[in-house]
């Protein structure tokens, strides 16, 4: 874990004032927030990464929480670390998240006009598929793909089991690849 | 890294630019509804059934009302509005709902469920000292009575070590017995009886709940009854007394917590 005196360092400049109230949350916190990042990460290393990474965050916007309720300080931190332990979680199954994902297709943009007139175009018939998509499968769609959703999480909010949910998507993919194949079939004609 | 076929690549595209679409949104002309009783409890369940990052995202609006602009500092997401508001569509969607939620409404649902989610240790804390009371409840003055009959040899746990070194303090050992679990559940009825008064969401410090503080307490008091035997032997009756009922607690806690396991968070 960084050490705190580096973390304070790290972050941008801090009063004595803050400084000292950071310390003062980081001892009161630091025992509970590792064993909750624990619990999400089951790994010590990625454990201690977590908190410092959410400590680096709670001293960025330090000037936000001291402004909270005592009560509701801790709860906040919590939170932030939650998320940040989301995120190792995430990193760690090697799935490439939409803001991943984002960046790697910014960084792409070496194709020729040509090459690019027709991935707008394939994008657009994409869209229009998913588009004339039911509903359902559309918010299932857009929850794996937009929200990285792994089938575990979408199975547990729409009330099915992760093979039903993994089945569902493999059928919308099908239905999605079928139609732009028979479009594509339709053209060529 | 996971490799992504040109189909999947170009479901990708669409579906961040949907986000896109919701963080520009215009939610002046939007259709809002109240909830009543029942919806309102569906809708409690729906946000619990939320991944944590999607939950932490409505916390922060609901529970802590960040803007949109320091969410996306802290959380380091682009388009949290955009996120927000697919979330709540996707609700009212499940719902069955074609107006969008109120806010009045997300916001007392997602409180509901940020006081749930906080109070998950607190009532584990609660189930292992109820078990712990339990266990000791029967178990020690069975033991007791069993002891006092001369039926002791029956019993599986040799206490027989304590009571031979405590020899003319079996009464106070009868009132320990029946002490011990009121002590063990008096804090968490505390806990509950704080909780009733204040209607907020009460925090139990997470070493409660962490087995290795039972561990510790169980090692710390070994060691203290050895260092009270050589170096103030007088004292080493009361000493095995006290600080056996702590490793009794300790103890049969370990075994509480082992029993109903940590809640997995993810």
């Amino acid at each position: 874990m960084i050490p705190m005196r580096l973390l304070l360092l790290m972050s941008r400049n801090l009063c004595d004032w803050e400084r000292t109230e950071i310390e003062k949350l980081y001892k009161r916190m630091k025992k509970k927030m590792f064993f909750i990042a624990l619990d999400i990460l089951r790994d010590n290393y990625h454990a201690e990464d977590g908190v410092s990474r959410a400590f680096l965050i709670i001293s960025k916007n330090f000037d936000r929480i001291s402004k909270l309720p005592v009560e509701e300080q801790e709860p906040y931190c919590i939170t932030i670390l939650k998320n940040e332990c989301y995120k190792i979680y995430n990193s760690n199954k090697k799935y490439v998240t939409s803001e991943e994902f984002e960046e790697i297709l910014w960084e792409e943009g070496e194709n020729t006009t040509e090459e690019k007139v027709f991935d707008i175009l394939d994008k657009e018939k994409m869209s229009f598929l998913i588009e004339n998509l039911e509903d359902e499968e559309r918010d299932l769609i857009n929850l794996r793909y937009g929200k990285d959703w792994s089938f575990k999480e979408i199975g547990d909010y729409f009330g099915i089991s992760d093979a039903t949910a993994r089945k569902r998507h493999q059928r919308i993919l099908e239905k999605l690849r079928s139609k732009r194949e028979s479009e594509n079939y339709e053209k060529d004609k | 890294m996971k490799k992504i076929s040109n189909e999947e690549n170009l479901i990708i595209q669409h579906s961040i630019e949907e986000i896109k679409k919701y963080d520009f949104l215009d939610t002046a002309d939007m259709k809002f509804k109240f909830l009543s009783n029942k919806e309102s409890r569906k809708l409690v369940q729906k946000i619990s059934k939320l991944p944590y990052k999607e939950k932490n995202l409505l916390y922060m609006t609901y529970v802590f009302n960040e803007s949109d602009s320091n969410i996306k500092d802290i959380f380091d997401i682009q388009y949290p509005r955009g996120e927000r508001l697919f979330l709540q569509e996707l609700l009212s969607k499940s719902l069955g709902f074609t107006e969008w939620i109120s806010d009045e409404d997300m916001k007392k649902a997602v409180l509901e469920v940020h006081e749930m989610e906080n109070e998950v240790y607190f009532y584990n804390k609660l189930k292992v000292n109820i078990i712990t009371a339990i266990v000791l409840l029967v178990f020690l003055p069975t033991h007791i009575i069993l002891y006092n009959r001369g039926t002791y040899g029956e019993v599986f746990f040799d206490f027989e070590f304590f009571l031979r070194l405590l020899k003319d303090l079996e009464t106070k050992l009868d009132i320990f017995v029946i002490i011990l679990p009121i002590i063990s559940i008096i804090f968490p009825s505390l806990f509950l009886i704080k909780k009733q008064i204040s209607k907020e969401p009460v925090y139990v410090p997470y070493y409660y709940w962490e087995k290795n503080f039972n561990l510790k307490v169980i090692i710390g008091c070994i060691g203290l009854i050895f260092g009270v035997r050589i170096f103030y032997p007088i004292f080493t009756s009361m000493t095995v007394l006290l600080l056996g009922i702590a490793i009794v607690i300790s103890l049969v806690e370990l075994i509480a917590k082992e029993i109903i396991k940590t809640t997995e968070l993810v």
